[in-house]
Formats: C-alpha cells, sequence, structure tokens
C-alpha cells in the first residue's frame, strides 16, 4: 500500500473548481456587497443616530428613533393604508394571474400575441407607468380635456360613471391596485405558466376520462399543483407590496389626504423631507424585519398546505 | 551700437514683463484683477433653468471686475437639495447655493452648512418684511440672501373680462357678482379654476385675505393654541368656498380632489373655458410655456370683505454661502454675492424667473402681469405659513365635504375636516 498522495501544483490550484467557482462569484459578490449589503449595514447603523442628511455629524441615540417611531401618530395612519394595499394588491394579482396563465397555457394562434401583450407592461418601470396612468385617470376638466378612462366611459354612454378616480377616496386604492396589476401581472403569470407546462398531461387526460369538467381539472389538479409557484408569487408579491413606492408616488403622492400614503411614502417624506434619515432608516429596517417575519410565516404556512394535501 | 542694442533688448524685456503682471493681476488671466481675491474660482449651484443665462452672464460681468472666476451650474429643482446634501457629505461644496426660505433652512443652520450673513451690506436695501422671513435664529442672525419675493393672487383672462365690461374686483362682494356675470357666460365652463394641489393648499389660501382682515394674528394664534382651525372666521371663510361657491358652480371641485393638475387647469384658463385661475409667481413659465392662443392675462389678489385683497407675498427663493468655505473662496463668494444682491443684478435675475424683487431700486423689466398686481402692493402685503405635513395632508381630506348631499350634511363634514386638521396640528406641536 505505497499510496502516494500526489501534491496539487499552484496551476493545478488556480484550476480547481473551487477556485474557478469562486472566481467567477467575484463580480457578483463585489456588485451584492457594494450596493446591498453595505447600504443595509449603513442604514442600521444610521438608525441608531440623530443624522439629517446634511450633517457631517452624527450622535448615537441608541433606541430613541425606534421609540419616536411607535409614538409617531402618522405612522398609525400608515400602517393600515399599506396593509390595505398590500392584500388588495396581492390578492388580486395571485387571481387575476392565474386565470391569465390560464389563458395563455392553452395552445392557440392567439397565445404568442397575448403573451407578448401580458409580459410587456412588467418591462416598464414604475415611475412611466405612474405618468402613464395619471393621464387615464385624469378627472372630466371639460368635455375636451378628460382622461382616457373617463373618456370611454363617455363615448360608451356612462357618462354618470365618470370620476375623479385618483381624487376621490373611495376610488383611489382600487385604480392604484389596478395599475399594479397591470403592471406585474406578466411576472406572477409567467412563474405560475411555467408551473403549469410542468403538470403532466396524463393527469388531465386521465380526469377527462373519470368526467371532471374544465373547471373541476382546473381546481383539482392546476391549482392544487402550483403550490411551489404560489408560494414564490406571494413571497414576492408580499415583497414587492411592501416596498410600493415609485408608482404610487408618481400617481397620487399618497393622496387625497394620506388616502394611499403607503409607509415607504411616509419614509422617504421623514427622511427627505422632514430631515429625519435617522428616524427613516429605523423605520425602513422595521419594515424589513417585518417582511421577513411575514415571508417567513407565509412559507411555513404553505408548505404546510402543501404537506397536507 | 551693439549697447544701444542691448539696452533697447533690456527695455523691451521689461515692457513685456510689466504688461504680463498687468495683465496678469493676481493671476486672472485677463480679469479685472480689481479684487484681493482675483484668480480665485468659486461655484454658484442653483436651479432655475429660466435664469441660467442670466447668472452666466452676471458671472463673466464679475469676472470681468473682479478677476474672480465664477462657475455658473444648474441643478434641477427636483434634484437640488439631494445634490446639495450629497456634494456636503463629499466635501466639495459649491460656495453659493440657492435655497428656498422656511422649514428648509433651519436644519442647514443647525447642521453648520451656512454662513453668517448678518453683517452682509445689502441687507439695508432688502425690504424688510421678505428680510424678516429669512431670520431663523432667535439672536436674528441671517443665513440666507433673499432673491426675489414669491407672489399668490388671482389671474384673469383679459378677453373674457373685456367681453363682459368687467374689471378687477374691488372687494368680496364684487368678486362674487364678477362670477356670477362669468357663470353666465356661455363660452366660460367654470368662471375659475384652481390648478395644481387646490385643496391641499389653495383653496386654503384663497381665503387668507379675507382671514386675515378678520384676525390679522390668525397664524400666531393657532401657533400658540389660542385658537382653533375651526374658529368662527375660519369656518365663515371656509362655508363661503367650500360650500357656497362649489354648490354655485362657481369652479368644479372634482379637479381640485387631485394633485398635479397645473398643466391641465391651465390649458382650461388659457383656452378661455375658465376666466380666472389661481396661480403663484412660479407658475406663470407654465402658461407662458402652453400660451398657444396668444391669451392675455393680467392678476389681481385674493379679494377680502372690505377691500380688494392683499397680494399674499413671502421670500420666495434665496441664496446662501457655504460655511465650509474659506480664506479666498470665502472672501469671494461673499464678494460674489454682494455682486448679486446689487439692485441692477437683482433685477435681471428676478425678470428672468418672472418674480417680484425685494431689492430697493431694483427696477424688473416690462411684465404686465407683474405690473398688474403690483398696483396692490402699497396695500400691506403678507406671507402665509405652510403648515407641517400631516396639517397639510388633512388639507386634502376635503371630499367629504364636496360629496356630502345636504348643505347641513356638508357643514357637518366641515366641522370633522377642521377638528382633523385642529388635531393634527395639536399633534404636531406636542411632538
Amino acid at each position: 500500500m505505497n499510496s502516494v498522495k500526489k501534491r496539487k501544483s499552484f496551476k493545478d490550484f488556480l484550476t480547481s473548481d473551487g477556485v474557478a467557482q469562486a472566481v467567477f462569484l467575484i463580480p457578483a459578490y463585489t456588485i451584492f456587497t457594494l450596493l446591498f449589503f453595505i447600504p443595509v449595514l449603513t442604514s442600521v447603523y444610521y438608525s441608531f443616530t440623530d443624522w439629517n442628511g446634511i450633517s457631517k455629524e452624527t450622535n448615537w441615540v441608541w433606541f430613541k428613533n425606534y421609540a419616536a417611531m411607535f409614538t409617531n401618530p402618522d405612522i398609525f395612519n400608515t400602517i393600515p393604508v399599506t396593509i390595505y394595499y398590500a392584500v388588495l394588491n396581492s390578492v388580486c394579482l395571485i387571481f387575476i394571474a392565474f386565470f391569465v396563465a390560464l389563458m395563455l397555457n392553452r395552445k392557440s394562434r392567439i397565445t404568442t400575441p397575448l403573451r407578448i401583450c401580458f409580459f410587456l407592461p412588467m418591462l416598464v418601470s414604475g415611475i412611466i407607468v405612474g405618468f402613464l396612468f395619471k393621464e387615464i385617470y385624469s378627472p372630466v376638466i371639460s368635455d375636451e380635456n378628460m382622461g382616457t378612462l373617463n373618456r370611454l366611459l363617455t363615448l360608451v354612454g356612462l357618462k354618470g360613471l365618470t370620476q375623479n378616480w385618483l381624487g376621490n377616496k373611495y376610488t383611489v386604492m382600487i385604480v392604484v391596485v389596478l395599475t399594479g396589476v397591470w403592471n406585474q401581472v406578466g411576472q406572477t403569470a409567467l412563474i405560475y405558466l411555467a408551473n403549469m407546462q410542468s403538470i403532466p398531461k396524463e393527469l388531465y387526460e386521465a380526469a377527462t376520462i373519470d368526467g371532471a369538467g374544465y373547471w373541476k381539472q382546473t381546481y383539482h389538479i392546476t391549482w392544487k399543483l402550483i403550490s411551489p409557484s404560489l408560494r414564490i408569487n406571494l413571497i414576492l408579491l408580499i415583497i414587492n407590496s411592501l416596498k410600493a413606492y415609485d408608482m404610487i408616488s408618481l400617481l397620487t403622492g399618497g393622496g387625497p389626504g394620506t388616502a394611499t400614503k403607503v409607509i415607504n411614502l411616509w419614509i422617504v417624506e421623514r427622511s427627505i423631507g422632514g430631515y429625519e434619515v435617522g428616524l427613516g432608516c429605523a423605520m425602513s429596517m422595521v419594515v424589513t424585519i417585518f417582511a421577513f417575519v411575514l415571508v417567513t410565516v407565509t412559507q411555513k404556512l404553505l408548505a404546510n398546505r402543501g404537506a397536507t394535501e | 551700437m551693439k549697447k544701444m542694442l542691448q539696452k533697447l533688448l533690456v527695455a523691451m524685456m521689461c515692457l513685456i514683463i510689466v504688461g504680463s503682471l498687468v495683465a496678469c493681476n493676481g493671476g486672472g488671466g485677463g480679469g479685472g484683477g480689481k479684487s484681493e481675491y482675483a484668480g480665485t474660482t468659486i461655484e454658484l449651484l442653483h436651479f432655475w433653468v429660466d435664469a441660467d443665462d442670466v447668472l452666466q452672464d452676471i458671472a463673466e460681468e464679475f469676472y470681468d471686475e473682479t478677476g474672480i472666476e465664477v462657475d455658473v451650474v444648474f441643478s434641477p429643482v427636483a434634484s437640488h437639495l439631494t445634490d446639495l446634501n450629497n456634494r456636503i457629505q463629499t466635501d466639495d461644496v459649491p460656495e453659493i447655493f440657492t435655497m428656498w426660505p422656511g422649514p428648509t433652512v433651519p436644519p442647514y443652520i443647525e447642521s453648520g452648512a451656512l454662513a453668517n450673513l448678518s453683517d452682509c451690506k445689502w441687507i439695508e436695501n432688502v425690504d424688510a418684511a421678505t428680510l424678516s422671513q429669512c431670520v431663523y435664529s432667535q439672536g436674528g442672525e441671517l443665513y440666507i440672501a433673499p432673491v426675489n419675493t414669491a407672489f399668490m393672487g388671482l389671474a384673469y383672462n383679459e378677453q373674457i373680462f373685456a367681453r363682459n365690461n368687467l374689471t378687477a374686483p374691488k372687494n368680496m362682494a364684487d368678486f362674487e357678482r364678477i362670477l356670477d356675470v362669468l357663470k353666465a357666460d356661455p363660452e366660460v365652463d367654470y368662471p375659475i379654476i384652481m390648478g395644481s394641489d387646490c385643496l391641499a393648499n389653495y383653496v386654503y389660501l384663497s381665503c387668507l385675505s379675507n382671514l386675515y382682515q378678520d384676525m390679522p394674528d390668525f397664524d400666531e394664534q393657532v401657533n400658540a393654541g389660542t385658537t382653533t382651525f375651526g374658529n368662527e372666521a375660519m369656518t365663515a371663510v371656509y362655508e363661503k368656498l367650500y360650500i357656497d361657491w362649489a354648490e354655485k358652480g362657481y369652479y368644479n371641485w372634482e379637479t381640485c380632489v387631485s394633485t398635479d393638475r397645473m398643466s391641465k387647469a391651465a390649458i382650461e384658463f388659457l383656452d378661455g373655458n375658465a376666466a380666472i385661475m389661481r396661480i403663484g409667481g412660479w407658475d406663470m413659465s407654465i402658461l407662458n410655456e402652453l400660451n398657444e392662443t396668444g391669451t392675455t392675462y393680467k392678476m389681481f389678489p385674493f379679494p377680502a370683505e372690505d377691500n380688494a385683497g392683499s397680494v399674499l407675498a413671502a421670500a420666495g427663493e434665496a441664496f446662501a454661502v457655504s460655511a465650509y468655505a474659506t480664506g479666498a473662496k470665502k472672501g469671494a463668494a461673499m464678494e460674489f454675492l454682494d455682486y448679486l444682491m446689487k439692485a441692477e443684478n437683482n433685477a435681471k435675475i428676478c425678470a428672468a424667473i418672472g418674480s417680484l424683487s425685494p431689492i430697493k431700486g431694483a427696477e424688473i423689466k416690462s411684465n404686465p402681469v407683474l405690473e398688474s398686481l403690483s398696483a396692490y402692493l402699497d396695500q400691506p402685503t403678507r406671507g402665509w405659513t405652510v403648515w407641517p405635513v400631516p396639517v397639510q395632508n388633512i388639507l386634502g381630506e376635503a371630499y367629504d365635504i364636496y360629496d356630502a348631499k345636504t348643505i347641513e350634511a356638508k357643514k357637518s363634514a366641515l366641522k370633522t375636516f377642521l377638528d382633523n386638521m385642529q388635531n393634527a396640528w395639536m399633534a404636531t406641536l406636542e411632538e
């Protein structure tokens, strides 16, 4: 047994899989560190200071910002608005995207153009969506000067339904969510679609032989077997809803009053407009932790659902 | 002969050296070289797209006179403060920069970013009321130099007024008579259009002349907590604007309950669908840009019960000198600020941005709109309080007043609205 271990040369070391992987990962890790990890750590640091965004000096204030946050009455207005938006947005997208994915999963001549129609909006940034839909929802200022939606209603004889969609506190959240749905439905549907296409066709054939109709098959096979994508979608939607800022800021600025003032608008308002960067960072930390907890709980619940089924 | 040539050569060399020294006095490279800071280069960071050319010209003239070079750099309004803050953090602060008087300034003073301007000579030439709005410290120190006086009032379409034989109102009753006449004009959809953010601020501001006539110290009383937003005077003007005028159809409240409608309102006004429009001086550039029909307009103040009202005027924009500038840079910046605050230079800037000047003796080039409003400036002008964001948010929640079906329900909604505003204000005070 004279097994002699061959000593690895430096060249071997350089060409080994581990080192090659590390080298390929360096750019990604560098970008991640510079654009995510360091800013997050900086935010954590500033959340414990009284930095106003201008001063070169900061004072360590421990948990003062965290305490101030929970005694601020504004926060109690923004939390229900954020939850309302997040729930409405997530529920609408989960179901609408499911039906869109069902439609796009069928083979027909119009499937490809339809896919383009639904996937294209997700390429448009929130800022542009905000500008675009602000014009669409514009109120009736005069017979010539009105938004596209109101003009459409007028043209089809439904003038009585014309609204100042973004100025009415009872309609504003609905149109904001619908705008978000238009923007994100492609992404959500795409994830469903990928999952749907992996469902074995034999299951549908067997169900058809057993006499199950289209909707029964959709519920008992498609809906039940897309659990993994439902979980991914729900997690992404929760995160995106809690991150919502650009589109809402452009569309309504949080108004009318505080009807659409989600937490991120408040954070930016206090941090930049109110020169309370420390407080804004503290709030961001709380939102991040809340999102993390929510995602973990959702994941656990959906995992249990998957196991039960 | 050789000696003479040598002497001539030496004399010529001396002349060249002396000439060079004169030309490059202080290193100005062609500047007038009259300043002890000649040869210094400073930067002016400003947010006026309309005044950029004027500022470049002033900087060139300043260079010719002093030998101090000024880099005039434009920074868009939307990102101006962010740009400035970033540059403060990276130790690349421009020596002079533009600011907005109001709640923006104190954090910069507290952070030690602004140089004290209390000893500047130009102060004695500035309108006292405007100057007082730029003082933030207990000791009365001045950290910003007011450039212009922002104003707000009602613009009226001259053609529509002429067609209906109307002139600017003399008081509130006269104004309401004018609104009735305009309402009867078949070519006018609504007598008044409010424009952007009108619920958040401007409907409220429209009643200020009236309110201040009844309660001259309204702002002070609210600040001291000795009155509420729901006091008798405030309720009366709000009932007039939010209920009475909306009911009579003097304006389309549908256009009032959302933000950023300025350009749409401007089109309605310029097309003659609305005869009067609430505007601030800063809105004039939008009106002028959109004015393709050649509509001419002038302005009058928000009328009060007993008089034509007073122009709402407050310190508009200002210059500040960086506290981080030291030595020659600081001296040069102070010298350039003195130059900018000269009446003739200030007049050029104010003319470019379409605003009134707070500097005595500044004659702004003929502008019919400004001239029409200037006629009212002899009467006491006053600024307006910019309420904190939570109060402004409540100002934007007037939908229930408009949406209520009966007058009683509207009054009840108005009471809730004013109570909410009061609660928001008290919470802010406690905070």
